[in-house]
C-alpha cells in the first residue's frame, strides 16, 4: 500500500468516483449497471475484510446482505422510519447483530468446516425468509415500494431519483464505507487481522484473543452487508428474495477473487468486470445465456494463475518497476553486552506493577500428560526460581515438547498442575497465559510469513500494549502508546534494527531465528521459554545466541530445550534432565555432566567429552 | 389481507402422519439416504486422500446423469446408460485433477475450495450451453418400472431397486477400498500422503484415480437417480450441500461413516417432510451444525483431522 | 377455483396438498392424493415443480386411477413430461402454436419464430412478444415515451387484434383482458409432428373469465 501521503488513497477514491460518473455515459455503461456496480463493490468492502485481510472465506454474506436489506426495507415501507438513512443504518445494526449469533457458532470451526456452515446457515436464512416470517419478508415476492432518500436542507430538499441521480448518493455511500474501511486495516485491529490470516497460532501465543478479533471481522463484515442490502432495496424500489440467496453469495466470492483478495477495491473492480462483461457479452456479442460459462471460466483461470486478481496483479506489477528497498544484506553484528544490558529491560511493562512476588517463577505439580496409552509426560514436579536459567535436556522422545506445551498452556495435561508467580494458570487459555507474562519461542519458526520483519514485532507489541483484545478500529497504527518504544527496543535487542523492513521470507535462517525470540520477547514476558534456540545455526550464529540470550537473561527467568549441550551447559546454572517421560535427574550443569545416568540414558557415554 | 394460501394449519400437518406415510418415506429415506451415501463416499474419499473439499462434486452428479442420458438416447438401454455416465465421469475427473487440481495441494485450502467452485459452475454453465434450461427424462428400465404394492400403499418399484443399486456400487466400492491393493493405498494415502509418498509409490497417479473414483461415485448416482427426478443443470446444487452435511455427520475420510450419514440424513430429510417439507433441510442443517459443535470429527471419524 | 367448482358443479374437495416451491420429492403429497379417493387430481404447480409432481403422479401409479386437470399449463410440459402423461389431460393456457390456423398473426408469429430459432413458440415467447407489441402501439399512441402519457394511453382502452385476437387494457385495475385456451391432451399416435401435443378445444373470451378490480385489494397508486 502507498503511504505517501496520509489521504492518497481516499483522494483517489474520490477521484475516482468522480471521474466514473463522467466518463460511464460515454463509455454506454447503463446507469443501472453503474449502481450495481457500486453496490456490489460496497457489500465486497466487509467481505474482503473478512477475507482478504483475516482469512476466512465465507460463502454466508447473503443471509446478512438480504437481513439488512429486508430490516431496511420493511422499516421504511412500514413508515416505521421516514428518514432513509436512519433506515439504512438500522438495516447495518441489525444485520450486524446476526453477524453475531451467526459467527459465535460458524467461527467454532476452521478453514473448510467454516465455509460449509457458513453455507448451511445462508440456506436457513432464505428459507426463513421464504416460509415462516414471509408474513414480514413477502415470502417469494419480496417487499416492494422501497423509497428513494430525500434530502432537506432548510427550504432546500432534493429528492434522490433513479439512473445517475442514484449513482450520487451510491458513490458518496461507498466512498464513506471504503474511508471507514481504510481507517479499520489501517488500525491496531486491521494489523491483528492481518496476523491472524498468516499464523493463528502465533498471533494466539503472543498474547491476542483470536476468536474475539475473528467475530470482530466477521461483524464488520455483517455490518457493510447489511448497509449494501439496504442500498439495493433502495435502488431497486424493490427488496427481492433472492437477496438471500446462495448464489448471491457465490457472486460476491467470484466477483472478490477476480477483483483481487485483500486488496479493499477488489469486489469494486471484480464487480466491475462481472457486471460490465455480462452486459457486453449477451448484448453487443449476442452470447446469450453463456456469459456466465464465460464468466466462470475468467474465474477459474485467475485463481489458478493470477492468484491476488487483478487489482493484486497490477499492484505486483507496479512493485517490479519501484526500486528495490535499500536494505541490502548486512552482516548482523553481535550484541555488546554493555549496551545490551540497558536494553533487556523493555520499556515500561503493566506486568512490572505485578511483580513484587517472590517465590518461584514457574512449578509444576504431578504434571501428566497422556494420549490414550501413550504417556508423555509422568507426574513431573518442577520449580525454576526467579531470574533463573535453567536447562532442560533429554534424548529423542524424553516429551521435553509435550512438557513446554503443557507449561504455555497449549496442551492441557491430563493431571497436575501449574504455578506460576503463585497462580494457578492450568489449563487457560495461551493468549491469556502470554498476557500474563510467559511465552514461548518455537523450535519451528512460527512467523508471520506475508508480513515485513517489523511489522512482525509490531504484532507481538500489540498485544502487549494493547492486552488481549481492544476495540480500537478508528485508531492509527502509530497512535498507539508506547508501541514504536516496545518495537525498538525489541528489535534492537535481538540487533535485527537494520534488517527491519525486511520481508520475512527474504531473511536468513539465522535471521529467522532471531526474529523467533524476538517475537517472544517483545511481550515483555518475565518467563520466556524457548523451545531449542539453536536448531539449524551455525556455529558462528550459536555463539551470537548464545551471547544474545544471556543478555536477555537479564531480569528475567528462562527456560531452554536445548539439545546442543555444550552451548546449554555454558548458559544454564541448572539443568534438568528429562527421560522417557519422567525427570531423571536435576541439579547444576557440572554435576549433570558428570551423571552416570544421564550418560547412559543418552547411550553416548561421557558429555563433556 | 387476503388468508396465506402456503400457510399449513396443524390439522394438516398431523394429517400428514400416517401409516401408510410413513413406510412410505421410510423407504423414500432408504432410497435417497443410499444415494447419498454413495455420493458422500465419492467426497469424502477425495477429502480424506487429497484434503481437497471438491464444490464441484454436485456438478459430478448432474454430469452422469446428462453423460447417462446421452448414452440412453444412443443405444436406449438403460444399462449402457449408467456404465456410460460411470465411465465419462471416472475420465473427467481424472482429467480435472490432473489439469488443475494437482497445482493446487500445496496452496491455502481456500484456494482449493475457490478453483473447485469455478470448476463446478464452469460444467454446470456448460452442460446448461450443450442442453439448455429444460429438463429431461431416462425411463426406469422395464424390469424396474410400475409400482408395488405393499399392503396399504403403492410405491414406485424403481425407487426401491434404486436402494439396491446403490447398496451394490457401495458394496463394490467397500470391496475396492478394503480388498484391493490400490484401496490400500487411497486408505494410507487418506491417513498419511507424505508417508505413502516416500515409499516410492507414484502417489500422481493414485491422486488421479482417486478423484477419478471419487467423481464416478457421485456420477453414477447421479445417473441412477435419473429415472427418479427429471435431469436438470442445477440439480447438483442441493446435493452438494446434503453431501458435505452427511460427510459432516458420518465423519471426514471415513467410508463407513459416509454410510452410516448418508442413511441418516436421508432419513431426517424424508421423516421430517412428512410432517413439513420445508423444514427437512433445515432440519439437516440443525443436526449438521450440533455435530460440529459437539463432536466434531463426526460420528466415524478421527479426532485429529481438523 | 374450490368455491367456483363447488358452487356451479357442486364438486367436493377431497384433499387439498399444499407443496412448498423448489420441493423435488412429492411423495407425501401424492400417497395422501392418492388415499383420497379423489376422482380429479387438479395440478396447480408451476415450472419445475409441474413436470416433477405429474411425473411422480405417474410413479406412484395415481394418474392411472385419477384424471389429471392442469389448470394453468406450463411452457415446454409436453416435452418434459412425455405425451405419455399429457394424453387426455385438459389444461388451460395463454397460447398454443395450434392457433396459427385460427388467428392470421399468429400464424405470422409462429412462422417467423420458428425460422428463426428452429422450434415453435410457446406462450412465454408469445406473451413477450404480444406485450410488446401493445406497449410500442400504446407509446406510438401517446406521441412520447413519457411513462403517465403511456399509462393513459393504454388506459383508453383500445381493442388490439393479437396473437390471441381481440384484447383491451381494462383502466379499473390495468389487467389485460384477453381469451383463456381451454386444450386437451393429444394421443401420441395423433401427433402430427415433435411439438404437437395439445388439441385446442375452446377460446374462451377473456371478459367474463376476469375478476372484479377489486377482488385482490388493487390500489392503483398516482401516475409518477
Amino acid at each position: 500500500m502507498i503511504h505517501r501521503h496520509p489521504f492518497f488513497i481516499e483522494a483517489l477514491t474520490a477521484l475516482g468516483l468522480i471521474a466514473a460518473r463522467i466518463l460511464l455515459p460515454y463509455l454506454h455503461v447503463a446507469p443501472d449497471t453503474a449502481n450495481q456496480i457500486l453496490i456490489w463493490g460496497l457489500f465486497g468492502i466487509g467481505f474482503d475484510i473478512l477475507f482478504g485481510y483475516t482469512g476466512l472465506l465465507c460463502f454466508g454474506q447473503s443471509a446478512l446482505y438480504g437481513t439488512g436489506g429486508f430490516i431496511a426495507a420493511y422499516l421504511l415501507i412500514n413508515d416505521l422510519i421516514s428518514s432513509v438513512w436512519l433506515a439504512l443504518i438500522v438495516g447495518a445494526l441489525g444485520a450486524g447483530l446476526a453477524g453475531i449469533a451467526v459467527g459465535a457458532i460458524a467461527l467454532r470451526r476452521t478453514g473448510v468446516y467454516f465455509a460449509m456452515i457458513t453455507v448451511a446457515i445462508a440456506e436457513v436464512f432464505f428459507f426463513l425468509e421464504n416460509s415462516p416470517l414471509s408474513a414480514w419478508t413477502g415470502g417469494e415476492n419480496g417487499l416492494p415500494g422501497v423509497p428513494t432518500p430525500k434530502f432537506q436542507i432548510g427550504a432546500f430538499s432534493y429528492e434522490v431519483g433513479t439512473g445517475w441521480s442514484m449513482f450520487g448518493f451510491l458513490a458518496a455511500c461507498y466512498f464513506i464505507a471504503m474511508a471507514l474501511a481504510l481507517r479499520i486495516v489501517r488500525s491496531p485491529v486491521g494489523a491483528v487481522l492481518c496476523a491472524v490470516r498468516d499464523n493463528p497460532l502465533r498471533a494466539r501465543a503472543v498474547g491476542h484473543a483470536v476468536g474475539r478479533y475473528k467475530l470482530t471481522a466477521f461483524v464488520i463484515a455483517a455490518v457493510y452487508a447489511g448497509f449494501a442490502g439496504g442500498l439495493l432495496g433502495v435502488q431497486q424500489g424493490f427488496m427481492p428474495p433472492d437477496a438471500f440467496t446462495f448464489s448471491t453469495s457465490g457472486q460476491l466470492v467470484m466477483q472478490t477473487a477476480i477483483g483481487g483478495i485483500g486488496t479493499l477495491f477488489g469486489p469494486l473492480a471484480g464487480a466491475a468486470v462481472w457486471l460490465i462483461l455480462r452486459d457486453f457479452l449477451q448484448q453487443a456479442l449476442g452470447f446469450g445465456a453463456i456469459w456466465k460459462l464465460v464468466l466462470g471460466l475468467v474465474f477459474v483461470l485467475l485463481v489458478c494463475f493470477l492468484r491476488r486478481g487483478l487489482i493484486g496483479g497490477l499492484q505486483d506489477l507496479a512493485k517490479r518497476f519501484v526500486a528495490p528497498h535499500p536494505a541490502a544484506a548486512r552482516e548482523p553484528t553481535p550484541v555488546p553486552a554493555g549496551k545490551a544490558s540497558a536494553l533487556a529491560s523493555l520499556g515500561p511493562s503493566r506486568r512490572r506493577r505485578e511483580a513484587s512476588f517472590s517465590g518461584p517463577a514457574l512449578e509444576a505439580r504431578g504434571l501428566t500428560k497422556s494420549f490414550g496409552g501413550l504417556v508423555a509426560n509422568r507426574d513431573i514436579d518442577f520449580t525454576v526460581e526467579q531470574g533463573e536459567l535453567r536447562g532442560i535436556i533429554g534424548p529423542n522422545g524424553a516429551g521435553k515438547s509435550t512438557f513446554f506445551k503443557m507449561l504455555t498452556c497449549e496442551m492441557r495435561p491430563t493431571a497436575g498442575r501449574i504455578i506460576f508467580h503463585g497462580r494457578d494458570i492450568t489449563g487457560i487459555d495461551v493468549a491469556k497465559v502470554c498476557q500474563l507474562g510467559l511465552t514461548k519461542s518455537y523450535q519451528v519458526n512460527q512467523l508471520f510469513s506475508r508480513l515485513t520483519l517489523r511489522q512482525n514485532i509490531v504484532i507481538a507489541a500489540l498485544a502487549e500494549r494493547r492486552g488481549a483484545f481492544a476495540l480500537d478500529l478508528l485508531r492509527r497504527l502509530d497512535r498507539v502508546p508506547g508501541l514504536d518504544v516496545q518495537v525498538e527496543s525489541t528489535l534492537a535487542l535481538v540487533d535485527l534494527t537494520g534488517r527491519a523492513d525486511v520481508p520475512v521470507a527474504q531473511l536468513t535462517y539465522g535471521e529467522k531465528r532471531r526474529l523467533e525470540i524476538g517475537l517472544a520477547l517483545a511481550s515483555s514476558p518475565s518467563l520466556l521459554l524457548l523451545d531449542e534456540p539453536l536448531a539449524g545455526m551455525s556455529p558462528r550464529e550459536r555463539a551470537e545466541t548464545v551471547q544474545l540470550l544471556k543478555n536477555v537473561r537479564r531480569g528475567r527467568t528462562l527456560v531452554v530445550v536445548e539439545h546442543d549441550m555444550n552451548a546449554l551447559f555454558e548458559l544454564a546454572e541448572r539443568v534438568t534432565v528429562l527421560h522417557e517421560g519422567r525427570i531423571l535427574a536435576e541439579g547444576a550443569s557440572a554435576e549433570i555432566q558428570r551423571n552416570s545416568l544421564v550418560q547412559e540414558a543418552y547411550l553416548g557415554g561421557d558429555v563433556s567429552a | 389481507m387476503p388468508t396465506d394460501p402456503e400457510a399449513v394449519s396443524i390439522d394438516e400437518i398431523f394429517s400428514m402422519i400416517t401409516w401408510p406415510n410413513f413406510v412410505s418415506q421410510f423407504f423414500n429415506g432408504l432410497a435417497s439416504g443410499a444415494l447419498l451415501a454413495l455420493i458422500s463416499s465419492g467426497l469424502t474419499i477425495i477429502y480424506g486422500t487429497l484434503g481437497v473439499l471438491s464444490l464441484a462434486h454436485g456438478a459430478m452428479f448432474m454430469l452422469g446423469g446428462y453423460a447417462g442420458y446421452v448414452a440412453f438416447q444412443a443405444t436406449g438401454s438403460f444399462i449402457v446408460a449408467v456404465t456410460g455416465g460411470t465411465l465419462c465421469l471416472v475420465a473427467v475427473g481424472s482429467i480435472i485433477e490432473f489439469i488443475i487440481i494437482r497445482r493446487f495441494y500445496n496452496r491455502p485450502p481456500e484456494d482449493q475450495l475457490l478453483v473447485t467452485f469455478g470448476i463446478g459452475i464452469v460444467i454446470v454453465e456448460l452442460v446448461r450451453a450443450v442442453f439448455g434450461s429444460l429438463s429431461f427424462t431416462v425411463p426406469p428400465p422395464a424390469w424396474a418400472s410400475g409400482t408395488t404394492p405393499m399392503g396399504f400403499l403403492i410405491y414406485p418399484t424403481y425407487r426401491l431397486v434404486v436402494t439396491g443399486i446403490a447398496a451394490a456400487a457401495l458394496a463394490v466400492l467397500y470391496l475396492v477400498l478394503y480388498r484391493t491393493r490400490i484401496g490400500m493405498i487411497v486408505r494410507a494415502g487418506i491417513e498419511d500422503s507424505t508417508t505413502v509418498r516416500m515409499l516410492g509409490i507414484n502417489v500422481d497417479r493414485v491422486f488421479m484415480l482417486v478423484f477419478g473414483i471419487g467423481a464416478m461415485a457421485a456420477g453414477f448416482a447421479g445417473i441412477v437417480n435419473a429415472p427418479v427426478v427429471s435431469l436438470t443443470p442445477d440439480m447438483g446444487d442441493a446435493i452438494l450441500v446434503q453431501t458435505f452435511v452427511v460427510v459432516v455427520i458420518g465423519g471426514v475420510g471415513s467410508f463407513p461413516g459416509a454410510i452410516l450419514g448418508g442413511l441418516i440424513a436421508g432419513e431426517i430429510l424424508s421423516l421430517t417432510s412428512m410432517v413439513d417439507p420445508a423444514y427437512s433441510e433445515v432440519m439437516l442443517f440443525v443436526v449438521m451444525t450440533l455435530v460440529l459443535l459437539l463432536r466434531p470429527q463426526g460420528l466415524l471419524g478421527l479426532p485429529s483431522r481438523d | 377455483m374450490e368455491d367456483y367448482l363447488r358452487k356451479n358443479a357442486d364438486w367436493t374437495t377431497a384433499t387439498n396438498q399444499v407443496t412448498p416451491l423448489g420441493a423435488a420429492d412429492y411423495s407425501s403429497y401424492l400417497l395422501n392424493v392418492g388415499n383420497s379417493g379423489a376422482d380429479v387430481l387438479i395440478n396447480v404447480n408451476w415450472g419445475h415443480d409441474a413436470v416433477l409432481s405429474i411425473q411422480q403422479a405417474n410413479q406412484f401409479g395415481i394418474l392411472a386411477k385419477q384424471k389429471l386437470v392442469i389448470p394453468f399449463e406450463v411452457p415446454f410440459l409436453g416435452r418434459e413430461v412425455g405425451p405419455e402423461l399429457t394424453k387426455g389431460v385438459y389444461a388451460a393456457t395463454d397460447f398454443s402454436w395450434t392457433l396459427e390456423d385460427r388467428f392470421p398473426l399468429a400464424k405470422m408469429f409462429v412462422e417467423a419464430f420458428q425460422t428463426k430459432y428452429n422450434y415453435r413458440p410457446q406462450w412465454g415467447a408469445e406473451n413477450a412478444y404480444m406485450q410488446f407489441a401493445l406497449w410500442a402501439d400504446a407509446v406510438e399512441r401517446a406521441g412520447t415515451f413519457y411513462p403517465p402519457a403511456v399509462i393513459k394511453a393504454y388506459e383508453a382502452g383500445n381493442h388490439n387484434d393479437s396473437l390471441v385476437g381481440d384484447v383491451y387494457f381494462r383502466a379499473a385495475d390495468h389487467q389485460l383482458v384477453r381469451p383463456v385456451i381451454i386444450m386437451r391432451g393429444k394421443e401420441p399416435g395423433d401427433m402430427k409432428n415433435p411439438e404437437d401435443f395439445w388439441e385446442v378445444l375452446e377460446v374462451v373470451p377473456g371478459e367474463r373469465l376476469m375478476q372484479a378490480p377489486d377482488a385482490f385489494g388493487c390500489n392503483l397508486g398516482p401516475y409518477t
